[in-house]
């Protein structure tokens, strides 16, 4: 169920929190588990066994954490059951494809319908495991550790909880007035970032796809490269919101996962902005553990090696994100040797660095087909070739369609409208104008389910 | 007194909220249920929202509004498969171009702006249908914002190419072939002379057609016959792309399309080289 259907807005989440505010305390917690299983399997009822198998996942792991403390053994065996499912869900098509083409052998395999976030799911697995093994109190109930791996609005997406800082909340979500209304604020201000403007935003970039990167003129490849850029940014960053809106609604304190990423002025920089939960997993379960940066410049940039080409995959299982992991590894290494101090000291050179480094360091991730990347990369550039498209005013139709769109996402990637609302946020009418935003996207995500004959225009 | 404002306050927008959700439900069930389509299909729509006002901006000159008397009298003869029956010279691409009308939906658009067809006029748009084409204002290169009609009755053209009906796939397909004859026939009245090419709707790839409850092959090979099924050979001739690029299977080759749905830009220029042929 996605947070941008009718389904979870009119139907799940009245439904759910209703009874969630009248249940008394424990109470709570167990509405909380069972709302969050009927939330996944309604999520995987083409393939409801994915349930079961994430169930049972967390039953294994719940008991695992009892023992693990101190007990390589063990922690070995979860890690590599964790590791091992990712593998066989994720990977072994991929992999195995490209041993049936080295071997001259069409690699026709597809990849298995994979569960509903379970790249998340078992990087929270992992996680939880490691902690415990380290020392931390693992959770003494079951219902509870059902509800940190299942807990709703993270399943989909992350953020990617830690034991740390959810034990004390679950064991009694304080839930207030205040509360609730932030988090119902920050919900729907979420909803609007993703349907009103990412969704949007992103169809310029798909219909350029639809173009053919070889028929663009440099200007609109341009433009399509920043909506990208945007979308990918306004559509997590609004989903994180929504995530953490309705925790605050649950009466728990999510981590965020975004703090203006496209403000930053290094790369480095950037990725302690950028889905941060999942940053400081590879922080600290990868980076960390291998040494980090402190035995040497030759062994930080073999770590640095290692995490970002573990990154790129964990994004996606094909060669073009291990190109974008590799791509940030470059430019996190030549930041590490001194660049960085450079790009910080001055802002505005730092500024201008990440507002090329940004989009070009998307270009491999947006294009899954690594012939494809020089096509487009020689519309960007087009080095003494011809900059126009085939339809020389390309640029001119998709501005004046997006131009105005691709200013807000700019505009929506700064702190500014976040202070803006600050300040007027107390007053009478910015309830309406919250509920207004929600009506919106209550009609765009109408007109885009229920008619096709109205919305889908060829 | 101090946490009685407090709640107060706090329970607003949440209340506010709670009343919007209660009024708008009815309508947002009602609409959703008349949903048609599986959750999958409601992805990959390049559509463009709202625009029926396309700015067709090709900077071409428009042509001159009277033509002198039209090269070759015997095209109007030709079966769907170019054949040049007769000794005189082909026309020159620019030559054909000049005394076509294109009217149709965003594929004619892709003509446009992709085609090369210097020359040509264009009364396209995306989401152009049977249903809306006569009462729909484009702006046309060189006539400004302009009805069909107007269109039709401020100049000759000699080749009229009508292409729709993939925006009408989700009606009862009877309805909207008949609504196309009524489209065909006003297109006669106001234009006698001319010659109309009716462009067989392009298929869709092989994944859409298997996914989609609607925008199929299945269905789009039922529309062309009814639409083929109008033509006469002579005044009224059916032009069938698929088969420039169809695959084994009968569906749109996967190569050529990004999307499913509509060819790739450069793919274009091959459309307008086979309809010069076509033409001939």
């Amino acid at each position: 169920m996605s947070f941008s259907s009718i389904e979870f807005l009119f139907v799940f989440l009245p439904c759910f929190f209703l009874l969630y505010y009248l249940l008394p305390g424990q109470g709570k917690m167990l509405w909380l588990l069972v709302g969050s299983l009927v939330f996944y399997g309604w999520g995987c009822r083409e393939t409801s066994w994915h349930l079961g198998l994430m169930a049972a996942l967390t039953v294994v792991h719940y008991l695992l954490a009892w023992s693990i403390r101190g007990r390589r053994g063990l922690l070995v065996f979860g890690l590599v059951l964790d590791f091992l499912l990712l593998f066989c869900f994720k990977y072994a098509a991929f992999a195995g494809n490209q041993l049936l083409m080295l071997l001259g052998l069409p690699g026709n395999l597809t990849a298995p319908p994979m569960p509903l976030g379970l790249s998340f799911f078992l990087f929270q697995a992992t996680a939880y495991l490691i902690d415990c093994y380290r020392g931390q109190q693992p959770e003494t109930s079951l219902l509870r550790c059902g509800v940190f791996f299942f807990l709703f609005p993270h399943t989909a997406s992350g953020p990617i909880l830690r034991q740390s800082e959810m034990a004390s909340q679950l064991q009694s979500p304080r839930v207030t007035v205040a509360g609730v209304d932030v988090g119902l604020r920050e919900f729907c201000i979420g909803l609007g970032l993703k349907v009103l403007l990412a969704d949007r935003i992103g169809k310029l970039w798909t219909d350029v796809g639809a173009i053919g990167f070889d028929s663009i003129s440099t200007p609109l490849a341009w433009m399509a490269l920043i909506a990208y850029s945007l979308q990918l940014y306004l559509d997590f960053y609004g989903y994180s919101r929504m995530a953490v809106g309705l925790g605050l609604m649950l009466g728990l304190e999510l981590p965020r996962n975004f703090l203006y990423p496209y403000t930053a002025r290094s790369m480095t920089d950037f990725w302690r902005r950028w889905h941060m939960t999942l940053s400081r997993w590879f922080r600290d379960y990868l980076y960390i553990p291998l040494g980090g940066s402190r035995e040497g410049f030759g062994r930080t940039v073999r770590n640095l090696l290692v995490v970002w080409l573990a990154t790129g995959l964990w994004h996606g299982a094909g060669w073009n994100f291990l190109l974008w992991g590799f791509l940030l590894f470059l430019l996190l290494v030549l930041e590490k040797a001194g660049l960085r101090k450079v790009l910080e000291g001055v802002p505005l050179l730092g500024h201008l660095y990440m507002v090329l480094a940004i989009p070009l360091s998307w270009v491999p991730f947006a294009i899954s087909e690594l012939g494809q990347i020089p096509v487009f990369l020689s519309r960007l550039f087009p080095m003494g070739g011809e900059a126009a498209g085939v339809f020389a005013q390309d640029y001119l139709k998709y501005g004046s369609q997006y131009g105005w769109l691709l200013l807000l996402g700019i505009l929506f990637s700064t702190p500014v409208p976040r202070r803006i609302y600050r300040q007027y946020a107390p007053k009478p009418w910015m309830p309406v104008v919250l509920v207004a935003i929600f009506l919106g996207c209550v009609y765009c995500i109408v007109r885009q389910g229920s008619d096709p004959f109205m919305y889908f225009q060829f | 007194m101090k946490r009685r404002n407090h709640v107060r306050r706090h329970l607003r927008f949440p209340i506010l909220m709670l009343l919007a959700l209660l009024c708008s439900m009815p309508a947002v069930l009602a609409a959703s249920r008349h949903s048609a389509l599986p959750p999958e299909t409601a992805v990959v729509e390049p559509e463009i929202p709202e625009t029926e006002h396309q700015d067709t901006g090709t900077g071409e000159t428009a042509a001159p509004p009277e033509q002198p008397e039209p090269s070759q009298p015997e095209t109007p003869d030709e079966p769907e498969t170019a054949e040049p029956e007769t000794p005189q010279q082909p026309l020159s691409a620019e030559a054909l171009f000049s005394t076509c009308l294109f009217i149709g939906d965003s594929r004619t658009v892709g003509l446009m702006e992709y085609g090369g067809m210097n020359g040509a006029t264009f009364f396209s748009s995306v989401g152009m249908s049977a249903f809306s084409v006569f009462d729909t204002t484009v702006k046309v290169s060189g006539y400004g914002e302009t009805t069909l009609e107007a269109l039709l009755q401020s100049r000759q053209f000699e080749r009229i190419h009508l292409m729709l009906g993939i925006n009408e796939l989700g009606y009862d397909l009877d309805a909207a072939a008949k609504q196309y004859a009524q489209v065909l026939e006003k297109i006669q009245a106001l234009r006698p002379e001319a010659t109309i090419y009716l462009g067989a709707n392009l298929h869709v790839d092989a994944d859409r057609s298997a996914r989609d409850a609607i925008y199929n092959n299945d269905r789009l090979n039922r529309l062309n016959d009814k639409i083929a099924a109008l033509a006469d050979g002579e005044h009224v001739i059916y032009l069938d792309v698929n088969q420039l690029f169809d695959d084994a299977t009968g569906a749109l080759r996967s190569d050529l399309t990004g999307d499913g749905t509509h060819v790739y830009g450069s793919v274009y220029q091959d459309w307008s080289r086979w309809l010069v042929d076509a033409m001939q």
